[in-house]
């Protein structure tokens, strides 16, 4: 189990370095940020300035180099927009967009799960047709048209929740099922062909036969086991829902790390921009890190091969 | 067989929702933003908007404006206008320059401001000023027993602070070289005393009234007392003006909110006892928001405009235009990088163009018929050095077919056409697009490039955009102030490098050294009609800026006609008396 951890540790680091020369030379593709930050009227005096006052005028792996020694001691730089230290940005937006994440996660798997089970035990009935309707939907509309209809609905026309901003609970029930809503269509089809697999091995029918109450068979002996398809899905929920909130974030004017990450793309703030999207490849490292080894643990089979 | 109370499995739909329901009440923070509300209404005043003072010539001695408009206590609790967020957002002006700088618009003041509705230049700060004959030196005289926000009178040291600090080396002040080259050295800013000051210019500078006014933001005032005692961390904490709001908040990526000064301020007393902007990058949800009354004033497009109207709000609109939309025609340089096989250098080629634009029909099914049509950029037809024998290029696709033929072109010819959104009018794209197919409609084989503006902001300043057309839009700036930017060469003060003519670069030069008013209105004018004849670029539409207001909140919001956009003016917004 130990030299298993290590060497999924090893193939993270790995992959963290190549996303981190693949960012900082793709952001740099798309254009200077000097196009941005400074007005129209600035002459060529200006954007030499401006050009050396943010280490934009050395070469790219002079930049390269000199950025990750910084990263590595822990400082993502300042911004070109916003004129502060990254990490600093990040700390203030991040609760922010945990709350949200975690919130869609809750309201995903407060969907998915139950809904998964009932149209697996209720297979091939109407229930199930509306089932497999959700998940369509789920996983064909786009986050972000899901969000301006659902604002149209619920806070334009029906008036019952406020449209954008972090507020109180109110705020978080619109953009959390925008956010949350791939991922209860998603994760429903898993737990439901999961179930669905379990209910029809020999030891449920066994439990059947003794008599043991369907509720028992279904909670205790089926569910427990079909858990560990969507277990695994969950390490992708919060990836997805970590992007999804890039979108989502902006759409409801969300003050998170995702509405950030929008902002300095579009105003080129290389620094941001390379911290944020770190940021989300560790997160999405750590969390299939972590599902990796609690897979291996649960199934031994993993671990030995 | 036992038989358990969760027999049935929808139960445990209900379970984990509750569990949803307790996180979010747990993580959940303060409760929405207050709802406007009424307060002491009766004892509000109401006087008239904007500071009306005689206008000011750059060389005539300027009179006071007229003091205080609105009085008495607050009417309402908050004004929420809902903003697109400005690019760069922070507390100090000259780290962020240009539009940006309009969200601390609501706590500065500047020297001169620009009339919302005539466009001249009157007094704010300053109470008068007057220029030697030379156009060198510039006395200012300026308003007395102006208290800044945290302490101390504004004084003339604030004024040589502004300087200081625009043209700092971080500074991201637009005109930063400007004011550099004008005054060179602080020491060349005399103190007269605590209410009088001299620039003593590098040369003859006679629009200097404009580069001081509100809608240019550079040289804004500082309180250099409060500077001196906290510092610029503790500025840029706390920052302080003498404007009628005071700075309470700064969350970055959502709100702004200033609160209205104690005591009586000198120009404006604003009915609304706070003003947050809420940052909204999404047109759909500024829409939403100013049809939930969750945003009293909201930046809207042009096309959400009939929703606004349906659900009962107004339009706010600006007596003067507060944009331009325009088409540049590139690859108009000099020797050093004209191309002398780039279609656009034919004069034919460029006349083509703008004859195959029916502008009329752009302006309708685009700007819904709110544009108004441009004749000669960058020259609206207030322009003091305005034409009028410039009149809008009419649409003639035949004549344009004809062209194309007489320049050797009989079977098309190509051209890139790039285009890229702008904030402030949305619809650029948009009326890019239907250029494109009123030019591919009469022969140019157009070549789309649709995408951000970086990349045509970069291919201009290196002058790199032969045989291209590309969509622009600038702000409602006199024709002397777009020369410069747009229409000279790298050998005058060119900086955007679209039209390189030595013809008007030694124009533009006997401009900038002459002080003969007269003088330098005619050069301005045979600039114009150089550029017209030429077909410079592709005159489209002037806009104005509209805003929708909820009228159960606001009775009046003067719009004023800066690319600020909806961040500037709200201390003269006027609101519903309950």
């Amino acid at each position: 189990m130990q030299r298993y951890i290590i060497q999924r540790l090893g193939q993270a680091v790995l992959a963290l370095v190549v996303i981190s020369v693949v960012v900082f030379a793709l952001a740099r593709v798309t254009g200077s940020p000097l196009d941005v930050l400074l007005p129209e009227e600035a002459t060529a005096v200006d954007v030499a300035r401006v050009e050396a006052r943010w280490g934009l005028d050395s070469p790219i792996h002079v930049q390269y180099i000199k950025y990750m020694g910084n990263v590595l001691r822990g400082d993502f730089g300042e911004s070109f927009r916003f004129r502060g230290q990254v990490s600093d940005m990040i700390w203030e937006r991040l609760p922010a967009t945990v709350q949200l994440a975690g919130f869609a996660v809750l309201i995903s798997a407060a969907l998915a799960l139950p809904i998964g089970i009932i149209v697996a035990v209720k297979k091939d009935t109407p229930v199930d047709t509306v089932g497999k309707i959700i998940a369509l939907l789920g996983q064909s509309l786009p986050s972000f048209w899901l969000g301006i209809v659902l604002m149209w609905i619920f806070s334009v026309h029906l008036g019952l929740l406020p449209t954008s901003g972090r507020g109180g609970v109110s705020h978080m029930i619109l953009p959390g099922i925008a956010l949350g809503w791939y991922n209860v269509a998603a994760l429903m089809r898993l737990t439901r062909s999961s179930m669905l697999e379990v209910l029809d091995t020999e030891y449920v029918k066994l439990a059947r036969i003794k008599g043991v109450s369907e509720w028992k068979v279904i909670w205790k002996h089926c569910f427990r086991n079909a858990l560990i398809v969507p277990l695994t899905y969950f390490g992708l929920i919060g990836a997805v829902i970590m992007t999804g909130s890039v979108v989502i974030e902006t759409v409801f004017s969300w003050p998170g790390v995702g509405q950030l990450t929008i902002e300095a793309l579009r105003s080129r703030d290389y620094q941001v921009v390379q911290a944020m999207v770190l940021m989300f490849a560790t997160g999405f490292l750590v969390i299939n890190l972590l599902v990796d080894i609690l897979y291996a643990y649960l199934d031994p089979r993993i671990r030995y091969n | 067989m036992v038989q358990h109370r969760f027999k049935n499995p929808n139960v445990l739909i209900f379970m984990p929702l509750m569990a949803s329901l307790l996180f979010a009440v747990a993580c959940g923070g303060a409760g929405a933003a207050p709802e406007a509300a009424a307060v002491t209404a009766d004892q509000a005043g109401a006087t008239a908007p904007a500071a009306q003072a005689e206008a000011s010539t750059p060389v005539s001695v300027a009179q006071p404006a007229a003091a205080a408009s609105t009085e008495g206590e607050p009417v309402q609790e908050r004004l929420r206008v809902a903003v697109v967020p400005p690019y760069i957002q922070g507390t100090l002006g000259f780290l962020m320059g240009g539009t940006p700088q309009g969200l601390l618009q609501p706590i500065q003041e500047h020297l001169v401001q620009m009339d919302y509705f005539s466009g001249e230049l009157v007094p704010m700060l300053a109470t008068e000023w007057e220029m030697t004959p030379d156009g060198k030196t510039w006395n200012f005289k300026l308003r007395e027993n102006i208290p800044c926000h945290k302490g101390g009178d504004f004084t003339a040291n604030d004024v040589v602070l502004g300087w200081e600090l625009v043209t700092r080396e971080d500074s991201a002040a637009g005109r930063r070289e400007v004011w550099r080259n004008l005054v060179e050295v602080k020491e060349n800013i005399e103190i007269v005393n605590d209410h009088e000051f001299v620039y003593h210019l590098q040369r003859p500078e006679l629009t200097i009234p404009f580069l001081l006014a509100d809608v240019q933001t550079d040289l804004t005032v500082y309180c250099s007392g409060y500077w001196n005692e906290v510092g610029q961390e503790g500025f840029e904490a706390n920052p302080v003006g003498t404007g009628p709001y005071e700075f309470r908040e700064f969350k970055q990526g959502a709100n702004f909110l200033f609160e209205r000064v104690p005591y009586k301020h000198w120009r404006a007393n604003p009915d609304f006892r706070e003003l947050e902007f809420l940052m909204v990058p999404e047109d759909a949800t500024r829409l939403a928001m100013i049809l939930t009354n969750e945003a009293e004033i909201s930046e809207v497009n042009r096309e959400g405009q009939v929703d606004v109207i349906a659900a009962g709000m107004k339009i706010a609109r600006s007596s003067l235009p507060a944009y331009s939309a325009w088409i540049g025609i590139g690859g108009l340089y000099l020797e050093d990088k004209r191309d002398p096989k780039d279609p656009n250098t034919l004069l034919e080629v460029r006349k083509a163009m703008n004859l195959a634009i029916d502008r009329e029909a752009i302006n309708n099914a685009v700007f819904g018929g709110k544009g108004e049509l441009m004749a000669n950029m960058p020259y609206h037809s207030s322009d003091e050095s305005f034409n009028p024998e410039w009149t809008v290029y009419p649409y003639d696709p035949e004549e344009a077919k004809r062209l194309l033929v007489e320049a050797g072109y009989p079977s098309g010819v190509g051209v890139r056409f790039m285009i890229g959104p702008l904030a402030g009018v949305p619809e650029l794209p948009d009326m890019g697009l239907a250029a494109a197919q009123m030019l591919e409609a009469v022969g140019f084989n157009v070549e789309l490039q649709v995408g951000e503006f970086a990349p045509i902001r970069s291919a201009f300043r290196a002058r790199e955009l032969q045989n291209t057309l590309w969509t622009h839009r600038t702000g409602f700036w006199p024709g002397w102030r777009n020369i410069p930017v747009y229409f000279t060469s790298p050998k005058a003060e060119g900086i955007v490098f679209m039209y390189e003519n030595p013809e008007t670069d030694a124009m533009y030069n006997r401009f900038l050294n002459s002080v003969d008013v007269e003088e330098r209105r005619q050069l301005m004018t045979d600039i114009g009609n150089i550029l017209y004849d030429d077909y410079g670029t592709i005159p489209m539409v002037y806009l104005y800026g509209e805003y929708a207001m909820n009228p159960e909140v606001v009775v009046d919001y003067k719009v004023n006609n800066s690319y600020f956009g909806a961040l500037k003016g709200h201390e003269y917004t006027k609101a519903v008396r309950k």
